[in-house]
């Protein structure tokens, strides 16, 4: 029995055993595995936005008190209105009108309660949303994207199973090699791990030919390859790994003409309107640091996405790129800070909702908006120096805010946090849990940890949450030690 | 030969010997007396002794690297029999054939004429020196022109029983100095070093290696043979198979210890020389390479340890940066135990200090044991048992381990206080108890204190200790099944991090020995490394239809080592081959793992982008999205097509001999007809910067071709 055919006939097993290579053959028996949970979605587009986003900006919006000189803390609710959406009684902060067109189709979670207090260390709290697990976890963890890819395999056999957009890791800095590991597949290997397409508009330079060569050349060094590996010792023809490494080599030659190449032809094939819809509501020479201006490659990053997702893309994330103190890490001035970010993210955003419902993907594809911990106002801005974080227990009572620039400081809140839902079996034109409107703004309704979170976007793609792949002779699951626990009441 | 005075010989062979050491060249000073075993020669015995195969691997250990190559100390070779003979300037001739005792080498090796050899390392053992003395007596004979090292019987002084090593230990000068040095030292290192020995005297008797029919080339091959000859399954199902070819050693070899293939020079020298004994001259060579020999070690012990290039990350700190420390390890060939003492043990001299710094005005420390919490502090126990014990415990963290009854919550616990400033509570699934298990060493060792130190460095003294002692049933076993791992392909117990007393080693016998023998040179890598290299087992053709063998998923396949397993270049090995190759040269700046970048070729090769989180293995299995950056990505595009030797053989009038060059490029062998046929078919006939493009895709396939890619 060769390799292959013993993964095909030993499911059950083989699902757990971590087996290298033959994604087919894996994918084959993951979904007998995973047969218990009728999926909702199909596909994902993960929406990351590392930094921190403030969700009494955004999300959940709360009563607008103006800057008043010597305003206490416990006044100071919030920096912007909260305005009126396309579903009854729900609310987003005031920036985000295109999104508020669009709430009618999605859910707001906004009781998202963390025990684990991460201080000033936004990798801990990114690795942490990304994989479930904190760091260290002991092992290196995949991220919910590997787990994804890996559990449900390909849609389309030509289009990789795992798509990030937007982050550029080519790089020697170690703090994103770290962000890295934790979009990466850990110990699911290169598999899983995500095709990174760094900037929408430049392609993905390996599926255009590399050093100008025309396709007969790449083809004709392609069957030179094959007709010497046919000369190669009979030993060498004969191994599996030999013949599964040759097939990799022409399924890489298929990709160069598959629809993922043409998703990224969007400049050409996409009307003007649609390309506009797409584009950030803010230009560089609006924005105060124009050291972080990334132009429309958010917005393009989304409607690559959705192309993708048309093409059969599983699971696509889309990061607006994280850099410390810039975009949503965001500390003094937050009040006018958060207006220019909401101007990059607004529009774009609710052009893929619309565009997805009107193309009749929404319901089998779920949209997700994430970041790694909430923003409070802060007690002290000196980072680090309170024994549990910035500000998790601050009523505001003693803090006198003495100008504007104190009036917008978001310090980090990692005791509670917002996420946004569309679609892929999620209710539409509603919201779970409820914050208080005082300091500390905790859940004071239905507190959801991230591990039944994470639970529920399995259950929706029809993932149990005790999935498991074994490493160092060990099941290691999907959710905290299976644990997690679907939220039903965010699901149809 | 004044001075020397042969008192009695027993019954047991065994003569004692009182030499008046250095009598000769100190005459003014009193004489030292020394007591030495000395063992009755057998003629019989003395006749099978090889100089190929017994001597020079002890000359080649413990003299050549002062007495070989450049660097000839007191103008003395002892890389050949005729220069052993010749002798340099202080003694001339160092042999007199058929006088054991009256050779100046025999002399000075025993301690007999000062300075003792081999200096400043750990003397011969009492069956080296005995090795020795047997050959001399039987006329110092030069048999490496006659045969292969491996044809030769074998002699019987190799399958010692321990039992005679533990009478020369009990007593002997070896032991005296020993414990002279944990008296009075005040190095640690050296203490260190001398307990071993001390504590050697404690270690069980091995398994002989068992006498056989078949070919072997050394005792790993007898025991791997001895299962072919014995095991019912294995009798019924096996094929004798054969030694692969010189071109597959040599890649092969070349990989496996400096991390890239041959220059054309390099594998023109080794394919023509006609010596029988060349794979052993070659694999001596290539370990006395020891920059490439480190270079090679780095990539996977940085991996192991979770070593950084940074000492904080984002606001966390790391475990440290080691880079250097482990490639100057390997560079010394240090001690395996002393490397691991210098990581752990805050007493060493060269111990690995943690680095202090602050984040957000809070104090962190980058250090290899972090116990700033409970959660770090059984991490990095279980990373230590997982690496030097290849015993995973994790899932004893926070309750007993379900899968592997040996290792309940407690006895996981009480090992990780060993790391800790106190004792660690017993939390069970993050519910606290309040109970705290007293830390303890998870092996009973004999006579070892029963008490854990209260104070904090002097617990990871004694944890370093128990770790690192002789009778620790799982430490040298460890190291010594992830060197079978990395040169055969799987561990005798796999996974290497995991031992399961209920999934015993496929060949438990050969692991002992290769532990007892590791522990016995002191924790010479190379020495085990060596042993390996040089087996027969480790020269096997590659055999397709056995690798099942290898597939960790199926542990009740059983290991016959009938052929080694296929395996994939790692990112490092590949990518300094194909810039060794281009250029025909590979500076040692310019590897690979010296790069901090992480791109898109190198992670989809299985280079890890950072290393949070440890790993002994990386997953060797190939993807699409490897595949593209071999097919078309631009890093890979550019190694192949702006290299030197490109150049060079575009200048080639001859189409065939410029696709020969570039065949011994990459694949260090010449193009057979077929392969100059469909060369010429697909290229032939252009000129200038189209000749440049066609060549450049013959070596683009080359080096895409499973030959290249994979060692076998």
């Amino acid at each position: 029995m060769n390799r292959r055919e013993f993964i095909q006939t030993s499911a059950a097993a083989a699902a757990g055993l971590g087996i290298a290579g033959l994604a087919h053959g894996a994918d084959a028996v993951t979904e007998k595995v995973i047969a218990k949970i009728a999926p909702k979605a199909d596909a994902i587009i993960h929406i990351w936005l590392p930094g921190g986003v403030a969700q009494t900006d955004t999300w959940d919006p709360k009563k607008y008190t103006p800057y008043r000189q010597g305003m206490k803390g416990s006044e100071l609710l919030g920096t912007c209105e909260p305005i009126a959406t396309s579903a009854d009684g729900i609310f987003l902060g005031k920036g985000l009108e295109n999104m508020a067109q669009v709430m009618n189709k999605g859910t707001i979670l906004r009781s998202l309660t963390n025990e684990t207090k991460f201080g000033a260390i936004h990798l801990k709290a990114q690795y942490y949303m990304q994989t479930g697990y904190l760091f260290p976890s002991g092992v290196k963890t995949p991220s919910m994207g590997a787990a994804i890819a890996r559990t449900l395999g390909r849609r389309d056999p030509n289009v990789p199973p795992y798509i990030y957009i937007g982050r550029d890791i080519d790089t020697s800095d170690e703090e994103k090699l770290f962000i890295s590991e934790y979009i990466g597949p850990g110990f699911y290997g290169v598999n899983y791990a995500p095709f990174m397409i760094p900037d929408p508009a430049k392609g993905l330079s390996t599926l255009n030919a590399v050093g100008k060569m025309k396709m007969d050349r790449l083809d004709r060094r392609q069957e030179y390859l094959r007709a010497i590996t046919g000369l190669e010792e009979k030993e060498l023809q004969k191994a599996n790994k030999a013949s599964d490494y040759m097939k990799l080599m022409a399924d890489a030659r298929a990709m160069m003409d598959s629809p993922v190449k043409r998703a990224f032809d969007f400049q050409k094939e996409e009307k003007p309107e649609v390309l506009k819809a797409y584009e950030a509501e803010i230009g560089e020479k609006d924005v105060m640091d124009k050291s972080y201006y990334y132009g429309n490659r958010f917005g393009n990053s989304l409607l690559l996405a959705r192309r993708l997702v048309e093409a059969g893309a599983r699971y696509i994330q889309v990061e607006y790129q994280y850099a410390p103190f810039k975009g949503f890490d965001m500390h003094e001035n937050g009040q006018s800070r958060m207006v220019e970010m909401k101007r990059q993210i607004d529009r774009p955003i609710a052009q893929l909702i619309k565009e997805l419902d009107e193309r009749g993907l929404l319901n089998r594809t779920l949209v997700m908006i994430s970041t790694e911990f909430g923003r409070t106002i802060a007690s002290s801005p000196a980072a680090g120096t309170e024994p549990d974080g910035f500000a998790e227990r601050n009523t505001g009572e003693k803090l006198i805010i003495e100008n504007e620039k104190m009036y917008g400081f978001h310090g980090h809140f990692s005791s509670c946090n917002a996420m946004m839902f569309f679609g892929g079996g999620f209710k539409q034109g509603f919201v779970y849990g409820k914050t208080a409107n005082e300091h500390p703004m905790v859940a004071v309704e239905n507190p959801v940890p991230l591990i039944d979170v994470h639970a529920t976007i399995y259950k929706a793609l029809g993932i149990p949450a005790d999935t498991s792949y074994v490493t160092e002779g060990r099941p290691f699951y999907v959710t905290k030690d299976g644990k997690g626990q679907a939220v039903d009441a965010m699901l149809v | 030969m004044s001075g020397l005075c042969v008192v009695t010989m027993g019954r047991s062979a065994v003569a004692i010997m009182l030499l008046y050491a250095g009598a000769l060249a100190f005459g003014a000073e009193k004489p030292k007396v020394v007591e030495i075993k000395i063992r009755a020669i057998d003629a019989k015995e003395a006749a099978k002794v090889s100089y190929t195969r017994d001597i020079k691997p002890i000359m080649d250990a413990n003299c050549s690297e002062c007495h070989g190559g450049d660097d000839l100390k007191g103008q003395f070779d002892a890389s050949s029999v005729a220069n052993l003979i010749k002798g340099g300037k202080k003694a001339h001739p160092a042999i007199i054939p058929g006088k054991p005792d009256e050779s100046a080498l025999v002399q000075y090796l025993r301690g007999q004429k000062e300075p003792q050899m081999p200096k400043g390392n750990s003397k011969l053992s009492e069956d080296e020196l005995h090795l020795v003395r047997l050959w001399i007596t039987a006329g110092a004979k030069d048999d490496s022109g006659q045969a292969l090292a491996s044809s030769l019987p074998a002699a019987s002084a190799k399958g010692r029983s321990s039992a005679d090593t533990m009478a020369l230990n009990v007593g002997s000068p070896e032991m005296q100095k020993a414990l002279n040095v944990l008296m009075f030292s005040a190095d640690n290192k050296e203490r260190l070093v001398a307990q071993r020995t001390v504590r050697m005297a404690y270690l069980p008797k091995v398994p002989v290696p068992p006498k056989v029919k078949g070919t072997t080339f050394n005792a790993i091959d007898q025991f791997i043979v001895g299962k072919w000859e014995t095991d019912p399954i294995a009798k019924q199902t096996g094929k004798d198979p054969t030694v692969c070819n010189d071109t597959t050693f040599l890649r092969r070899v070349y990989l496996d210890v400096t991390g890239v293939i041959p220059t054309v020079a390099q594998a023109e020298k080794f394919l023509d020389d006609k010596s029988p004994v060349k794979r052993v001259k070659l694999v001596d060579e290539l370990l006395s390479r020891k920059e490439d020999y480190a270079a090679h070690w780095v990539p996977f012990w940085e991996e192991a340890l979770g070593s950084a290039n940074v000492i904080m990350q984002g606001g966390i700190p790391t475990h440290g940066n080691y880079r250097n420390w482990i490639y100057q390890s390997f560079v010394d060939n240090k001690p395996y135990d002393v490397m691991v003492a210098e990581l752990i043990d805050p007493l060493m001299p060269d111990y690995q200090k943690p680095v202090v710094s602050s984040a957000n005005g809070k104090r962190t420390v980058a250090t290899y044991i972090q116990n700033e919490t409970h959660t770090l502090t059984i991490q990095s126990a279980a990373n230590v048992s997982q690496v030097f014990l290849g015993t995973g415990m994790k899932c004893a963290s926070c309750h007993n381990h379900f899968l592997n009854k040996e290792w309940p919550q407690a006895r996981f616990l009480a090992f990780g206080g060993m790391f800790a400033t106190n004792d660690l509570e017993s939390i069970r699934c993050e519910k606290k108890s309040g109970q705290f298990v007293a830390a303890k060493f998870p092996f009973e060792l004999p006579d070892v204190p029963e008490e854990t130190p209260k104070d904090y460095e002097q617990r990871l003294h004694r944890v370093t200790q128990l770790l690192v002692d002789p009778t620790n049933p799982r430490f040298a076993k460890t190291m010594v099944n992830r060197l079978w791992k990395r040169y055969i392909g799987i561990g005798l117990f796999a996974p290497v991090d995991d031992f399961r007393l209920d999934q015993p080693a496929s060949h438990p016998e050969l692991l002992e020995w290769l532990a007892d023998d590791f522990i016995r040179h002191g924790y010479d890598l190379k020495h085990t490394i060596r042993l390996i290299l040089t087996s027969r087992t480790y020269q096997l053709k590659y055999d397709p239809e056995l690798e099942d063998q290898f597939d960790v998923a199926k542990p009740t396949v059983p290991r016959y080592y009938r052929s080694p397993s296929l395996r994939r270049l790692t990112a490092e090995e590949l990518i300094d081959s194909i810039r060794l190759a281009t250029s025909q040269n590979l500076e040692p700046k310019g590897r690979l793992y010296l790069n901090n970048a992480s791109t898109a070729l190198t992670r989809a090769l299985g280079k890890p982008a950072s290393r949070n989180e440890i790993s002994t293995s990386r997953p060797d299995d190939v993807a699409v999205v490897q595949a593209l950056e071999l097919l078309n990505g631009e890093e890979f595009y550019q190694a192949i097509y702006t290299g030197k030797v490109l150049e060079e053989v575009v200048g080639e009038k001859e189409f065939s001999k410029a696709v020969d060059r570039l065949y011994w490029i990459a694949l260090n062998r010449p193009a057979s007809g077929k392969e100059q046929k469909v060369t010429e078919k697909l290229f032939k006939g252009e000129r200038g910067d189209a000749r440049r493009e066609q060549l450049g895709d013959v070596l683009w396939a080359l080096f895409t071709s499973p030959e290249f890619q994979y060692i076998r």
